[in-house]
């Protein structure tokens, strides 16, 4: 179905450049009927470099599209599912500069159909938890030292977050270097909480905006079984005990490869 | 004719347009709408930039037919109102399409009949300006050549005896040798304007060289060229301009 729309496309293309070509053709015996010698001729045919780039172009964005639409449609609900193009493109054999220069149709239906074979299922949910644990490994660093603060209360883990002085006022905000890492750790644990079926938590771990988030030190901020204490250079998770459990659980699944890593 | 072509690049713009639609059209059918972005084509910006370079073209030869063979006469497209438009680039500008068949007729109208004389005054004022003729001494008649100036001021290059003419004054040195090509030919000396015609003017030079054509000696000095027309000829060029110089303007 993909094919066939670049099919229509290059059609409609060849049908434009000939449209254009007879109003070319048509000035040119208009001209030639007047009998000048050196005439400049006011209709212009684009040249084949523009149009085979703009071809091109069009092969290349719906392929990304493709992808978006893979990550769109297999992640789980609620949950982050990272693809990325070029893995995705070698795994279905796809090389669209190449199969242009050969003239053939770079062959997207292939391309979604291995997507589909690889992703649909449980195959686009598991990625997408295997993804989840490792942000969560790397970002509390269970990976390093394996010591966890248990308290009789729940779990204790701690992220370093680096923050600054926020210039509209005396709080303190989420550092620049640090914004990515810790949406990353929120998201994971968001879709963590949608495995655990706790969907309230994970609606209020998305809902978390690095970007607005102004507090001083010590701040809490309390959900259902999570609690997160603002410190100004690390922010304390604290996870009540039934939740631990499940992250343990969802860990031990998920993050095995993300454990053996050694940085 | 112009309104034709004016009509068959609108139907290339539609077509093109309506083959792209298709194409989304199809896209949505199967569903994947977000999937196909269409693609960005400036239709009403390509149809204007098609009109300014048909007028452009259109002008070019209309100037080409109402003037002489070698001068065209150059129009002042720019006092002509279009539509209730100053001139017909503000009209393409607001986005009129100006009736071309209607435009042509109207510069036949203006410049069919004074054409030719336009362009000989047109000529005669080059000439004039170029050969300094308001000078006291621009005109100098001997027995057998009459010695003119052409002002042609030259800079020296890299390679230290030859000089080249200023880049300011390529312009104007060009249409003095154009203006001269079309007096010869119209003074029945067809030899002495293809040669004019394939002077190359922008070559180096060495000062006092001397370039000879049939009935015309060149020397190439730093700031002038001394042009010597055998005698005849000279007189003949001096009447042409003071004749046309003194009618007074046609348009």
């Amino acid at each position: 179905m993909y094919n066939q729309i670049i099919e229509k496309f290059i059609a409609a293309q060849q049908a434009a450049r000939q449209a254009y070509q007879d109003a070319a053709n048509f000035e040119r015996d208009m001209l030639a009927g007047t009998g000048t010698d050196e005439p400049f001729f006011a209709v212009g045919v684009r040249s084949a470099y523009r149009q085979e780039n703009e071809l091109e172009k069009f092969c290349q964005s719906l392929a990304s599209n493709i992808v978006s639409r893979a990550r769109r449609e297999f992640a789980p609900l609620g949950a982050r599912l990272d693809i990325e193009n070029s893995a995705e493109y070698e795994r279905a054999g796809l090389d669209i500069h190449e199969a242009l220069r050969k003239g053939e149709i770079p062959d997207l239906d292939k391309l979604w159909a291995s997507l589909t074979a690889f992703y649909k299922g449980d195959g686009g949910a598991a990625t997408a938890y295997r993804q989840a644990a490792s942000r969560i490994v790397r970002n509390f660093g269970l990976h390093r030292n394996a010591e966890v603060k248990r308290t009789a209360a729940g779990v204790v883990l701690k992220k370093p977050v680096y923050t600054e002085t926020s210039y509209r006022s005396s709080r303190r905000r989420v550092g620049y270097h640090s914004t990515q890492p810790t949406a990353d750790c929120l998201m994971g644990l968001a879709t963590f909480a949608g495995k655990a079926g706790n969907a309230l938590l994970a609606k209020q771990l998305t809902g978390i905006n690095l970007y607005e988030l102004e507090y001083v030190s010590r701040e809490k901020i309390a959900m259902p079984g999570l609690d997160i204490t603002l410190f100004n250079d690390k922010w304390e998770f604290k996870f009540c005990n039934e939740l631990a459990e499940a992250l343990m659980l969802f860990i031990g699944e998920y993050g095995q490869e993300a454990m053996q890593e050694r940085h | 004719m112009y309104n034709a072509l004016v009509e068959a690049f609108r139907a290339a713009q539609v077509a093109s347009a309506d083959a792209f639609a298709r194409v989304s059209a199809l896209a949505a059918q199967v569903g994947a709408k977000a999937v196909v972005v269409p693609l960005h084509v400036d239709h009403p910006g390509e149809f204007r930039r098609f009109l300014r370079r048909l007028v452009a073209s259109l002008i070019d030869r209309a100037s080409n037919e109402f003037g002489i063979a070698g001068a065209p006469v150059s129009i002042d497209e720019t006092r002509i109102p279009v539509n209730g438009y100053p001139n017909i680039w503000e009209a393409i500008r607001a986005g009129e399409t100006p009736d071309l068949d209607r435009y042509w007729r109207v510069l036949a109208e203006r410049y069919e009949h004074c054409g030719r004389a336009l362009a000989c005054r047109q000529m005669a004022e080059t000439l004039a300006a170029s050969l300094q003729l308001d000078l006291p001494n621009a005109v100098r008649r001997f027995t057998k050549v009459t010695r003119l100036r052409l002002k042609a001021p030259s800079v020296a290059t890299a390679v230290r005896p030859m000089r080249r003419i200023a880049v300011e004054a390529h312009a104007e040195v060009r249409a003095a040798l154009l203006a001269l090509a079309a007096f010869a030919q119209d003074a029945g000396e067809p030899a002495l304007a293809g040669c004019l015609r394939q002077f190359d003017h922008g070559e180096a030079f060495g000062p006092q060289q001397r370039r000879t054509f049939p009935g015309l000696d060149v020397l190439q000095y730093n700031e002038y060229w001394e042009l010597r027309f055998s005698a005849a000829l000279g007189e003949r060029l001096l009447a042409f301009v003071a004749q046309h110089l003194s009618e007074p303007a046609a348009a």
